[in-house]
């Protein structure tokens, strides 16, 4: 490889960036260059000299996730930790930081419209039958290429056959397809923001929210409300009364009005987290289990006792009446030993087990028809193996639960700390594993060694388990990105990989108070989406919004949720707007002052934290204000029950744009005015 | 309260013996307060509180993020928060636990005149005894942290007990396990002083921070709780911080010379009744005029 070649990736990345001067930060950013300087120095230090043994991490939460190019932020820093031999590598990585215990556990399981559990791909309506499903789902490996590729999503078939036993038990067929039809085929975006945009529309009827107090959590509060107010029904599974289940209660609605709103809100009581057991799946993807701490109080229920009681409900009436297509509903495997089946026989059914005896023709290894299997690498596409998701196979197997562990011990003294929980997948603890070595499979750093080629054992081993072809020796040269068909990491992205385009691009937000330094004509991400609806309204400077909002949560708080709790209600008592001292000096506003912040769709009212800490900023010689206010209050707490603030929620002021790869919404950037209240 | 494992080796207001005076020495228990490690989220606050059976108090939002403007006597532990402008003109948030230090020269057990009210344990925790607490406030005069607070309900003072309770039965403060970042420590006064040191090499010598250091201020004899400092020469800009803190000298003077004074004084006094009786011998009552007593 010369990576002379000008249209290899190298030289189009070289071109890419050369436009992105230290300068050019400067301009857009405000950041003096002197101080990216010594940033991009200090981070870039690890390679100083050659030097292969140190590791940086680079650790984001939703500072740079929600925007409308939010993908692309993650892009570059994948990009960075790639060039910079960071990636795979203990200490390396980049990193997500949740906001809450098991954010990564609802990805994994699918919990977003566009995934099934184990990141497949949900079925489309092109897709007429499962060859078609998995011929569009399954990548194949890029031939000819410099590395060879283990392509390892080329099993994808088995982990989806082995996904519609778990969903269809003996209903799914070879001669059926394996109940393929059944699956619902995903035809348009149904991501968070739409779907409040179809009920405000009138076309979603309903909503189940379970932990989760959608109109606060925005954005565009007031169009969530106003959505609700057109539903037939609501359902909330909560532990207190939230804003959503009081959403006609919301500041600003008349009595006269309320009278008009015929949506049904059935009101829940759900248990707390202390009340139910269950796994959390963390960052670094380690499965915790966790047992019950209390009962339910009351006559709270367990949620997924509530859930299971509605498609009981629901498959009772399917049964009796029928309907358009009850063969999905009806076939529904639920072989449970309660009708409400426990979280432990949940965690078993996603880990898998044989429909019939199993052997491995390397090992003669034999899994008995009904044992659970020991990981994914049993399952199979002939419907002889059931997974409820192939990346969690090995979390429960015949040993017991191994997300249960709690083995302290950490033989290598590396934090790897293997006998504690389990993390997916196949308890690997650092994905990519392999590039911690020198291609012919030597560490890099020969005193933390993470995996290694063993010539005499002629396999991979390790301290932490390796995440690689176990028996590709070196010199057959298969790239350490296995889940890539390439098998090397993306620094440029191909076609469809990505809405945006192969390498990321500065964009503005689509609220901001300047012109995109590169391409004033081209100021915001090209394939973002406005939305049309009479309440999705966007500002611009010229309107006289031109100061910079964020929104953010607080340590003191969680959520929405911790307003109910007098412990967490005195540390931080009352809602309050982080405002640059030199701002409030021109608008005359002290600390303590009621202020009211205004966007184009919204306002929020609450004090004045006059601080030192945002300071202004000099995007392109104009100076520009930001200011900044937490989320974390409504009109339904301990406070605000008691009148003690303006029972306004900050997400009335956010914007409905989303990054068009993640769908997350621009809560990071919008633009306000600002008065004394 | 247990206090199975301590023994009371100092007593405020107490003339007679002290049961643990004549003990060893025990091994000196602390709290290392790394303030470069703390994020504010005041989790030890709620901890404390919930240890200690305390419940809601109303607050009010200041400007800042601090949950009141200091400890009170049902609020024993308070970050506090000061928004710092370093050198360069860049701003920081310095943020410090503030709580009882549990000196071990304690100025509040100086002042005390009440038998009991305030003991400090062989382990160095001083503790207030409410039971014994006449509610007059001198220790707030000899404490130079402003701590100790008086409820105006029960009128006794309280503050921070170290968890007392949860230390003699061999548990970490309430605090210290509520930490999610591991930026607060319990243990021998020796291993945190060291754990301390160690940390404040590293700020010099890997970050930079040279004015990095650790707090135990002498002039009281040390503290049970220490704190690493970004900037060990400007402990007031961690939230008013003493500098140098001492026992008040008039506190100093009232419970050491005063005390001898008034003690020879009284000794004069009784020496000077006794001499004048073996000179003059006993005052003579006379009965009539003490019966008239000047009353018609």
């Amino acid at each position: 490889m010369t990576l002379q070649h000008p249209r290899c990736v190298y030289q189009l990345l070289k071109q890419q960036y050369s436009r992105y001067t230290p300068e050019m930060v400067e301009r857009i950013t405000g950041i003096q260059k002197d101080q990216f300087l010594k940033a991009a120095d200090l981070f870039t230090s690890v390679r100083k000299d050659g030097d292969l043994k140190k590791v940086a991490t680079i650790m984001y939460a939703v500072g740079w996730t929600q925007h409308s190019f939010g993908t692309q932020i993650i892009r570059t820093a994948a990009i960075l930790q790639l060039l910079l031999g960071n990636v795979g590598r203990a200490g390396g990585g980049v990193n997500a930081l949740r906001g809450h215990s098991n954010i990564q556990g609802a990805t994994d399981m699918g919990g977003v419209f566009d995934s099934l559990p184990g990141y497949l791909k949900v079925p489309s309506p092109a897709d007429t039958d499962l060859a078609a499903y998995l011929k569009r789902i399954t990548p194949t490996a890029s031939k000819p290429a410099p590395w060879d590729s283990f392509n390892y999503w080329s099993n994808t078939p088995k982990f989806a056959v082995s996904y519609l036993k778990s969903q269809f038990g003996d209903a799914a067929t070879k001669e059926n397809d394996f109940a393929f039809d059944y699956m619902p085929k995903v035809d348009r975006n149904y991501s968070w923001t739409q779907i409040w945009d179809n009920m405000y529309r009138g076309s979603v009827k309903g909503m189940l929210a379970f932990g989760m107090n959608g109109v606060a959590i925005g954005p565009d509060s007031q169009k969530n409300i106003d959505a609700l107010k057109k539903a037939d029904f609501l359902v909330v599974g909560e532990i207190y009364p939230d804003e959503t289940s009081e959403f006609w209660k919301a500041p600003g609605t008349t009595p006269e009005e309320m009278k008009t709103i015929n949506t049904t809100v059935y009101r829940l009581a759900c248990a707390g987290f202390a009340e139910k057991d269950g796994s959390m799946t963390n960052s670094a993807r380690w499965l915790q289990w966790k047992n019950v701490a209390v009962p339910t109080p009351g006559e709270c229920r367990l949620d997924q006792d509530i859930v299971s009681d509605i498609f009981l409900k629901v498959r009772e009436l399917y049964k009796k009446e029928g309907g358009k297509f009850p063969d999905p509903i009806l076939s529904l495997t639920w072989s449970y030993t309660n009708p409400q089946p426990s979280l432990a026989e949940l965690a078993k059914e996603i880990n898998g087990k044989a429909l019939a005896d199993l052997t491995d023709p390397k090992t003669q290894q034999v899994i008995k028809r009904g044992q659970q299997v020991p990981g994914f690498a049993w399952l199979k596409d002939d419907g002889t193996t059931s997974c409820g998701n192939w990346i969690y196979s090995g979390c429960w197997t015949e040993a017991g639960p191994q997300l249960a562990r709690r083995g302290t011990e950490d033989p290598s003294g590396q934090g790897i700390y293997p006998n504690w929980a389990w993390s997916w997948p196949a308890n690997r603890r650092v994905l990519y594993n392999r590039a911690s070595c020198d291609p012919s499979g030597k560490p890099w750093d020969a005193e933390r060694k993470q995996v290694w080629w063993n010539e005499s054992a002629q396999l991979w081993v390790g301290n932490d388990v390796p995440d690689f072809k176990p028996d590709s020796h070196p010199k057959e040269h298969m790239g350490p990105f296995i889940m890539t068909p390439e098998g090397v990491g993306r620094v440029f992205a191909p076609l469809g990989a990505f809405a945006d385009g192969p390498f990321p691009e500065h964009y503005e937000p689509i609220e901001s108070p300047v012109q995109n330094a590169f391409h004033p004509n081209q100021s915001n991400n090209p394939v973002v989406k406005k939305l049309s609806t009479p309440a999705d309204k966007y500002a611009t400077p010229g309107d006289g919004f031109n100061i910079v909002c964020t929104t953010y949560r607080l340590t003191e708080h969680y959520h929405y949720w911790t307003k109910n709790n007098p412990m967490n209600v005195q540390l931080i008592p009352e809602p309050f707007v982080e405002i640059p001292v030199e701002l409030a000096q021109e608008l005359g506003i002290k600390g303590n002052d009621k202020v009211k912040v205004t966007s184009a769709r919204s306002y929020y009212v609450a004090k004045a934290f006059v601080t030192k800490r945002i300071k202004p900023m000099m995007i392109d010689g104009k100076k520009v204000y930001q200011i900044g206010l937490p989320i974390h209050q409504g009109y339904r707490g301990i406070q605000e029950d008691a009148g003690r603030d303006a029972r306004t929620i900050a997400n009335r002021l956010t914007p409905t744009v989303i990054d068009p790869n993640a769908y997350t919404p621009e809560f990071k950037g919008f633009l306000v005015k600002l008065e004394k209240a | 309260m247990s206090q199975a494992t301590l023994q009371i080796v100092k007593i405020s207001g107490h003339a007679g013996p002290v049961p643990g005076a004549g003990v060893e020495r025990a091994e000196q228990v602390c709290k290392l307060v790394d303030t470069t490690t703390c994020i504010g989220c005041k989790a030890c606050e709620v901890a404390c509180l919930e240890w200690n059976g305390y419940t809601f108090t109303e607050t009010v939002f200041d400007n800042s993020y601090q949950t009141m403007p200091e400890t009170a006597w049902n609020y024993w532990n308070l970050i506090k928060f000061n928004e710092h402008e370093r050198e360069d003109g860049s701003v920081t948030l310095l943020m410090r636990k503030d709580q009882c230090m549990h000196c071990a020269d304690p100025g509040c057990l100086a002042a005390c005149p009440a038998d009991g009210a305030i003991v400090q344990y062989s382990n160095g925790i001083v503790d207030f005894q409410q039971a014994n607490c006449i509610g007059c406030g001198y220790c707030v005069s000899g404490c130079p942290f402003n701590i100790p607070k008086f409820n105006s309900a029960t009128k006794k003072m309280f503050k921070c007990t170290l968890c007392s309770d949860r230390v003699s039965e061999g548990l970490e403060p309430a605090c210290i396990k509520s930490c999610p970042t591991g930026c607060l420590h319990f243990g021998t006064k020796d291993d945190m002083k060291d754990l301390a040191e160690t940390r404040a090499k590293q700020l010099r010598e890997n970050y930079g921070i040279e004015k990095a250091g650790v707090y135990d201020p002498p002039g009281v004899g040390g503290t049970g709780v220490i704190y690493v400092l970004h900037d060990v020469t400007n402990p007031e800009a961690y939230g008013g911080l003493p500098k140098d803190p001492h026992i008040p000298w008039v506190v100093k003077f009232w419970k050491g010379p005063a005390k001898w004074i008034g003690n020879l004084a009284m000794l004069g006094g009784i020496l000077g009744v006794t001499l004048h009786y073996f000179r003059y011998g006993p005052k003579e009552v006379h009965s009539d005029t003490h019966e008239n007593g000047g009353q018609p």
